[in-house]
């Protein structure tokens, strides 16, 4: 009996991947890790290893495919071996018509069921719910009942159906609900340059919704050609995620901010100090380190909530919100409150690195138990960030600006970075959170403890 | 001339008797060559050209031997696809009997045809004219000797072109061996369906009686087909009495034909001695259908000169009007059924080795040589001559260009029609101008029923072609009293009655079509027409097509349709949809008087076979109908009433039930087209299309049973072809599922009706 190969689950709240290559042909020798293929997840890239040994007997799923996971993508078994008869994998719709992301975040937000109390926290903190996002990422896009005929007329007519009401059987748009919305729309009255109309049918632009600049409000080519430029062009499943996962959040937790402002001139002179030395470390790394004290004093801040229950994380695994072209990633530093400064260090530099190539694993980037964003080198005064999914609060980093500061009577200018928390007013109180920030910059601040450190 | 009608008055008389069925004889004949050419009914000429016929037909069939095996020399490798029913050993049966045939006598011949197509050709042809042989070959500058021989090696490469499918073959490729024609010399196609030719060669020769032909029909059939039911019908309706008797008015004429059964002994593999068959010999079948045993007799097949001798006598007795004539021609066939058939599992080597030592070339050889008829060398120039024309044929033929795809579908129907009556069939003659003529009421209206018969009448004053017969059409006026008079009109020549034979009753109707006749036939009830499907499917609408539009058929199939009136499931039944099914006929149904008498007249005229379908449930429906030259198109559909909102398309009583769904919506504002496509083949889509496109709604109706009705077919062309101009689904109402039941109550409930179709409009709108 040969094995089927699935299509793996690279992460939590992978639903489906795309398989952008096949390492191995129809017929070639598998050995037990042999990289079979690569896919394409919402996250990131990544090659998927055989778990079987044989001769590939079938590809079900080809380069480009896409497929939910745990679908059967290939078999593997011995030559000549029958594969059994199987539906094919459901195909995801293409890359293109993506559908919008559910208007309403699912209600009960959170995965976890309420009221079993849940197990041991697993490493990777299950955050999300999926299902929130399921229906829509893998459900064709709802098709539209609207009978041949009244397409036709629609078509004719060079307008959206969609919005139509229908009143035949099962809500089926007919050409009589057609003409009707056409009646009410006022359509006998617009008025439209014949090429314009041509270019609109060619293009599929629905001309009752532009806005005619010619003489009396007719439409012109030039209002279709710039319906056409403006129209929407789907998001990119990187960036639906990031805008799934964001609203999820910042619609369901109830966020408040506090912000204070650090000096940092003598951090920054002990920074450059021990650079002309050699040594490598950023701003950023101090951040950490003084964050990931603070955590420890005030566990609170290491923990999430679904509004019922209260996980509070024992170690903690620190997220780094890195800025890409394409859009937002946060690789995790794992057990940072381990780190020396210098393994602090090393470690965010190479998932910096790995996320600017892309190359980061869904694991690396699941499981954060709270985020650092850092936007010091993007010139900005202050800024408030929205708490990871999973998380009960997140620290915006601003840049440190040379800044005239009343010091003993006098003023002097000093380098002041302002930091803003975002916290779970669930989880905790405005007081707590004046305290968790400023035991950050007082760690910040006290050269007797940065020196400690490096 | 006095009435044609006549009162039976069968006394009882229960006189104790015995039925002498007189003698049959076989094998009687004792002639020889030396006394054949002493007494002049053959020339030394007529005799070498027996010889070398016999060669041509064994040349020919033993090319198809080698080529199947590869072993025919100058077409190594050829492939050849064709079927390889040869009839090697039959060559004495198939050359004698056409040899004694006139040019313009006519044959029918079976799958095993070849030696009967090459024989009647080779015959024909050296009977004719210097005029008649080119127009035979158009392109020859030769005359004399040279051009006859051009003319015999063309029909040597048709015949081979033929069995290789090429265009230059007798039916263009689309009959192949197994159907092979040549109208021309009145080969009227040799037939794949065991007896399928036998009710068309009666029908010819019918065609023969009635036009005073001198011409005889002879029908090749083996002994198979001897068992088949439309050759037993064919036999009856062939010997009827009433074509010799009173009623055959001043000319008393037995049909014309001579029913040759060519006994090679196997039906296939089924062997007509001891296993098959009750009778010893075959020709005892001619004392079951006349008392003169027609005329039968056993002939030795093996035997060119025998059988030469029979048909000629029996052409004779045809020609005088004594026919028919049953002619048992025992004879063997060499090979099997086909190439594939290794002969073993039923039929001992012996029995072939002795069968082959009395092979009809070898003995017919030996008698030349023995009279002295002609010398050794004279023979062997022959055999020369054969071999090599037949080599030069089959090159030709192989090289000869292959039909093209895109033709594939020429010669499926003609659009010839007659329009105008050639001279000679325009005298009609009438004996009772008034009494088959239809009174109008007094707004000018008549029923359906009369309609019908108005169309038939005046095609029949038209066109003296015309005939018209069937089951009780006669004196009794039909079982529905639509023929009443016609017979008193026209006589008894041209309206008469028919054994209850339906399979005859339409395969006739075939042969006198081919023949020059344009029938009008009738089916008491539709359902019996699945007893004549063969006829009708088989040979009525493949025969334009399969002689590569050599022939035309134009004649009229008249069904009725029973249904609705609690006649139960055997006399109900609506089945236009299976013909319709059938390429090669046209299938019309009326629904209105007016159209009723338009399209029987417009089938009548029409060169295609024509299924005329018609309701008795319309019988009595009454419509102003035109008098005079009133045609309806075939292939035009009507709106019957306009309307915007729904499409009703379909025809017969369901038009009626849709214009009364039509009234009933219209109640609520809701305006129904009715379309009445009149004809299923050809279908006017046009005009369904175009209703459909303006209404966008669509209910399919009829009254024929759902399951694979034409309706589905209509229904399937709308979504195909105006997909986008439909708001809904297309919807079909007809009967049910089922078979027609007996009880009235069942029967409503059975039948579609105008409920059915509002409700099934509703759905949709």
């Amino acid at each position: 009996m040969p094995h089927a190969v699935a299509m793996p689950k690279p992460g939590q709240f992978t639903e489906e991947c795309t398989i952008l290559k096949w390492h191995k042909r129809e017929g070639d020798p598998v050995a037990k890790g042999d990289i079979l293929f690569e896919i394409e997840t919402d996250k990131a890239n990544m090659e998927v290893e055989s778990f079987y040994e044989g001769t590939l007997l079938k590809i079900v799923v080809s380069e480009g495919g896409t497929v939910p996971v745990q679908a059967t993508v290939a078999w593997i078994g011995q030559p000549g071996e029958a594969i059994p008869a199987a539906p094919p994998p459901p195909l995801a719709p293409p890359a293109a018509p993506i559908p919008p992301p559910p208007a309403a975040p699912a209600p009960a937000g959170p995965v976890v069921p309420a009221a079993p109390p849940m197990p041991a926290p697993a490493p990777v903190a299950p955050a999300l719910a999926p299902a929130a996002s399921a229906p829509a990422t893998t459900a064709a896009p709802a098709r539209l009942r609207i009978s041949p005929r009244a397409r036709r007329r629609a078509r004719e007519a060079v307008i959206d159906p969609a919005p139509i009401l229908g009143s035949g059987p099962g809500g089926r748009i007919l050409e009589r609900d057609v003409m009707a919305y056409l009646a009410a729309q006022g359509y006998d009255r617009l008025r439209i340059s014949p090429a314009a109309k041509d270019l609109a049918r060619r293009e599929g632009v629905d001309i009752l919704r532009l806005r005619g600049s010619g003489e009396a409000g007719r439409i012109l080519i030039e209002d279709v050609r710039r319906a056409i430029a403006e129209r929407p062009r789907p998001m990119s499943r990187m960036r639906q995620v990031i805008a799934q996962r964001l609203t999820q959040s910042f619609t369901t937790t109830p966020h408040f901010f506090v912000t204070v402002s650090a000096d940092l001139t003598d951090l920054l002179k002990h920074r450059r100090r021990l650079k002309e030395l050699g040594e490598p470390y950023t701003v950023t790394d101090f951040i950490a380190m003084a964050v990931v004290l603070a955590l420890r004093e005030f566990p609170d801040f290491n923990a999430r909530t679904d509004g019922r229950q209260v996980w509070t994380f024992s170690k903690v695994h620190l997220g780094l919100a890195v800025s890409l072209d394409s859009g937002l990633v946060v690789p995790v530093i794992r057990n940072a409150d381990d780190l020396s400064l210098r393994e602090l260090h090393d470690t965010a530099a190479a998932l910096v690195e790995k996320a600017r190539a892309g190359k980061l694993t869904p694991d690396e980037m699941t499981g954060g138990t709270f985020t650092i964003s850092n936007m010091g080198m993007l010139d900005v005064e202050n800024f408030t960030a929205i708490i990871n999914p999973g998380e009960g609060a997140i620290l915006a980093v601003a840049s440190t600006q040379e800044t005239p500061v009343a010091r003993g009577g006098t003023v002097e200018v000093r380098s002041m970075m302002k930091m803003t928390l975002s916290a779970d007013h669930r989880l905790v109180d405005g007081a707590a959170a004046a305290r968790f920030i400023n035991a950050i910059r007082k760690r910040l601040e006290d050269p007797a403890v940065w020196r400690a450190w490096a | 001339m006095s009435k044609p009608n006549y009162l039976s008055f069968v006394q009882p008389d229960f006189t104790p008797f015995e039925i002498d069925c007189g003698r049959i004889r076989g094998y009687q004949y004792a002639g020889r060559l030396e006394v054949e050419l002493a007494a002049g009914r053959l020339t030394r000429e007529q005799t070498l050209e027996m010889y070398e016929d016999m060669l041509i037909v064994r040349e020919v069939e033993d090319m198809i031997v080698r080529l199947r095996s590869g072993a025919y020399d100058p077409l190594p490798g050829y492939n050849y696809r064709g079927p390889t029913h040869v009839s090697i050993g039959q060559e004495g049966t198939a050359v004698g009997a056409c040899t004694a045939l006139h040019p313009a006598d006519r044959i029918t011949s079976t799958h095993r045809g070849h030696g009967d197509s090459l024989a009647k050709g080779c015959a024909a042809i050296r009977r004719m004219s210097e005029a008649e042989l080119r127009s035979r070959v158009p392109g020859s500058t030769a005359g004399g000797a040279a051009l006859l021989e051009e003319a015999l090696e063309d029909h040597v490469f048709r015949t081979i072109a033929e069995l290789f499918g090429k265009d230059d073959g007798y039916c263009r490729g689309r009959g192949g061996g197994m159907h092979i024609a040549d109208f021309r010399i009145g080969h009227l196609g040799a037939n794949a369906i065991v007896g399928g030719g036998v009710p068309i060669a009666t029908g010819a020769a019918m065609a023969l009686r009635y036009q005073r032909s001198p011409n005889v029909v002879c029908c090749f059939a083996g002994d198979g087909a001897y068992a088949n039911g439309v050759v037993l019908e064919s036999l009856n309706f062939a010997a009827q009495a009433q074509w010799t008797n009173h009623l055959a008015g001043d000319r008393p004429f037995g049909l014309p034909i001579i029913f040759l059964i060519q006994n090679n002994l196997y039906a296939m593999t089924g062997r007509a001695v001891d296993e098959i068959l009750g009778v010893r010999h075959l020709a005892r079948r001619g004392a079951g259908f006349a008392d003169n045993n027609l005329h039968a007799e056993v002939v030795n097949g093996m035997d060119a000169l025998a059988v030469f001798d029979a048909v000629r006598r029996a052409a004779d007795l045809c020609r005088a009007g004594l026919g028919p004539v049953l002619l048992d021609a025992v004879t063997y066939r060499y090979y099997g059924h086909s190439l594939g058939d290794p002969r073993v599992e039923y039929r001992s080597k012996e029995e072939e080795a002795a069968w082959r030592a009395v092979d009809p070339i070898d003995r017919f050889r030996a008698a030349l040589l023995a009279a002295g008829a002609a010398a050794e060398s004279d023979l062997a120039a022959i055999e020369q001559r054969v071999r090599d024309r037949n080599t030069r044929a089959a090159l030709r033929a192989a090289d000869a260009p292959d039909p093209k795809p895109e033709e594939v579908l020429k010669f499926m129907y003609t659009t010839s029609r007659c329009d105008a009556v050639p001279e000679p069939h325009r005298n009609v003659r009438v004996l009772d101008a008034e009494a088959a003529k239809v009174k109008r009421d007094k707004d000018g209206r008549i029923t359906y029923r009369d309609a019908i018969k108005e169309g038939m009448v005046e095609e029949m004053l038209r066109d003296h072609r015309v005939i018209f017969y069937g089951e009780d059409v006669a004196e009794y006026g039909n079982a529905f009293k639509l023929t009443k008079g016609m017979l008193e009109m026209f006589g008894r020549e041209r309206v008469f009655n028919t054994p209850i034979s339906e399979a005859c009753i339409c395969g006739t109707a075939v042969g006198a079509a081919m023949a020059g006749l344009r029938p009008i036939v009738e089916l008491m009830y539709m359902d019996f027409a699945l007893m004549a499907s063969d006829q009708i499917s088989n040979q009525a609408a493949k025969w334009h097509y399969m002689s590569g539009g050599q022939t035309t058929l134009p004649l009229v199939i008249r069904a009725s349709v029973g249904g609705g009136k609690g006649y139960g499931g055997q006399h109900s039944q609506t089945l236009e949809s299976v013909f319709a099914h059938i390429p090669g006929l046209y299938v019309v149904y009326p629904a209105t008087a007016a159209d009723a008498k338009g399209l029987i007249k417009a089938a009548v005229r029409d060169d295609n076979p024509v299924m005329y379908v018609e309701s008795q449930l319309l019988y009595s429906e009454k419509g102003v109908v035109p008098e005079g030259d009133h045609l309806v198109p075939i292939g035009v559909a009507d709106i019957k009433r306009p309307g915007r909102d729904l499409t009703f398309v379909g025809w017969g009583p369901a038009i009626l039930d849709a214009l009364k769904a039509a009234e009933i919506l219209a109640k609520d504002g809701i305006e129904a087209e009715v379309v009445d496509i009149r004809s299923l083949v050809p279908l006017d889509e046009e005009t369904i299309l175009r209703s459909v496109a303006k209404t966008g709604r669509c209910v399919v109706v009829s009254q024929a049973v759902q399951i694979g009705s034409f309706t589905a077919e209509i229904a399937a062309r709308i979504a195909e072809k105006a997909f986008d101009e439909l708001d809904a689904p297309v919807v079909r109402v007809g009967a049910k599922d089922g078979i027609a039941p007996q009880s009235h109550i069942l029967e409503a409930a059975f039948l579609p009706n105008a409920q059915d179709m509002v409700a099934a409009a509703r759905r949709i709108l």
